[in-house]
């Protein structure tokens, strides 16, 4: 039996409650059910469940001539249907769960969830996104590079929520996300790889490359991408030994229930040097 | 804090108009089961990968033992059972019958209540798009071919119903 639950009537009378008490959030909870349900089908939260998906001022997507914002309860299915969301974006969210699970499934719950494995971080990574948080203080905004540090870890305050998401329109010649999984649809990552940029004059430019679930926490290596930006993809691929270095020493792969470091590393390196081969002959 | 351990909801369920109050967070799968009795609404593996539960609200595929009554408040809840007296399920379950996509059953009801998703999504779905809107939907006896075959029956045989 839940402690207690309250359905807050606004997004103020949520940040109230969030100022004042204990409160568990809970937005599509694909993933908070999974991990709180009993097998005989009852839960335990062990603070006041507070769900946020019927607040309209977490809802919907707002875009300007730069960038996109997506605020934080809408639904990943929603964000699919949008014309103004990034096809690299769009392509990493299509890969999370299957249709009903992306239903019920929120943005904001895969950043907060801060899953090694959440299938849309590589992504919003590679674009620099920024979140916005708010309590009744005000807002504040984070990069999600800087928002989570460990598995299931974010640096949210117990008085703040997600607001939403904020992304550039990047402009890019090559984009890619490899998703390694038991099986094509509704399967956990065993590692993902994104990676997206520029061509120009047949160089490599403003390449960004990132990794799910090959760490603690989903992870851009930049100084790989430092190092490839300004040359041509053969370039890059003559001096592989240096990039794999890189990779080596920075990716953290584990060995669990899904995979083992040794295959996640393997594969990592090589779907990064696909996505370089497809520089090629630009 | 005014917070409620009884929770009072107003809801459409299979064309009737419900007020459900109790435990917001039951699981939605197991209120349409225990208190409403519609035991086509299946539970297979409780986590929302099997699809054995799935209903449809306003229209869209959901896994209801995913859910909590909150989630379905002031909303239309369709399960199979409010769905069998369409045209659409008649061409469905045709379909079902005619590609021998049924074996054991268990998983019936939740492709039927996918495939009416699907349809209503896109009424002449490609293969690929099959088997890829298909996917949180598992069935152990079939090999999925003959459910496949039997969404493409329907998507021809109810040409224009969707």
């Amino acid at each position: 039996m839940v402690k207690a639950f309250y359905y807050p009537r606004s997004l103020n009378d949520a940040l109230e409650q969030l100022s004042e008490n204990e409160i568990l959030l809970i937005a599509g909870g694909t993933d908070l059910v999974v991990k709180t349900i009993h097998w005989t089908g009852h839960m335990d939260f062990n603070k006041t469940l507070m769900p946020l998906s019927h607040l309209p001022a977490l809802r919907g997507i707002s875009t300007d001539d730069t960038s996109v914002t997506i605020f934080a309860a809408t639904s990943l299915n929603t964000i699919l249907g949008h014309p103004s969301v990034p096809d690299p974006i769009k392509q990493a969210i299509r890969s999370i769960g299957s249709e009903s699970i992306r239903n019920l499934g929120t943005l904001g719950g895969n950043i907060c969830n801060a899953s090694p494995a959440g299938d849309s971080l590589p992504a919003l990574l590679g674009y620099d996104a920024m979140l916005t948080l708010q309590s009744v203080q005000g807002k504040r905004m984070v990069k999600l590079a800087d928002f989570i540090h460990a598995p299931g870890k974010t640096r949210i305050r117990p008085d703040e929520l997600l607001l939403s998401v904020t992304i550039p329109k990047l402009s890019y010649d090559r984009y890619r996300f490899s998703k390694i999984g038991q099986r094509k649809g509704c399967a956990i990552s065993k590692l993902s790889v994104f990676g997206i940029g520029r061509i120009e004059n047949g160089l490599i430019s403003d390449i960004r490359l990132s990794y799910g679930a090959l760490g603690p926490v989903p992870i851009r290596i930049t100084d790989a991408e430092r190092f490839m930006n300004r040359k041509s993809a053969s370039e890059v691929l003559d001096n592989w030994d240096i990039i794999e270095n890189s990779l080596e020493t920075q990716l953290k792969p584990i060995d669990d229930l899904r995979s083992d470091a040794a295959y996640r590393l393997e594969v990592a390196l090589n779907l990064t040097k696909e996505f370089i081969a497809s520089f090629t002959h630009c | 804090m005014n917070s409620e351990n009884e929770f009072s909801i107003l809801f459409n369920l299979n064309g009737d108009e419900i007020h459900y109050l109790g435990d917001p967070t039951r699981r939605l799968l197991n209120v349409l089961r225990e208190d409403y009795h519609l035991t086509g609404v299946k539970e297979g593996c409780g986590e929302g990968e099997c699809g054995a539960c799935a209903i449809l609200v306003d229209g869209h595929l959901y896994n209801s033992c995913l859910m909590m009554p909150y989630q379905i408040n002031h909303k239309s809840v369709l399960t199979i059972e409010g769905f069998r007296d369409s045209k659409r399920f008649e061409i469905i379950s045709r379909a079902f019958e005619a590609a021998g996509a049924v074996q054991c059953g268990f998983c019936t009801p939740g492709m039927v209540m996918a495939t009416e998703a699907l349809l209503r999504k896109n009424p002449h779905p490609l293969r690929d798009e099959i088997a890829s809107f298909m996917s949180g939907n598992l069935c152990r006896c079939t090999g999925y071919d003959m459910i496949i075959k039997a969404v493409m029956i329907a998507s021809e045989a109810g040409d224009g119903l969707w």
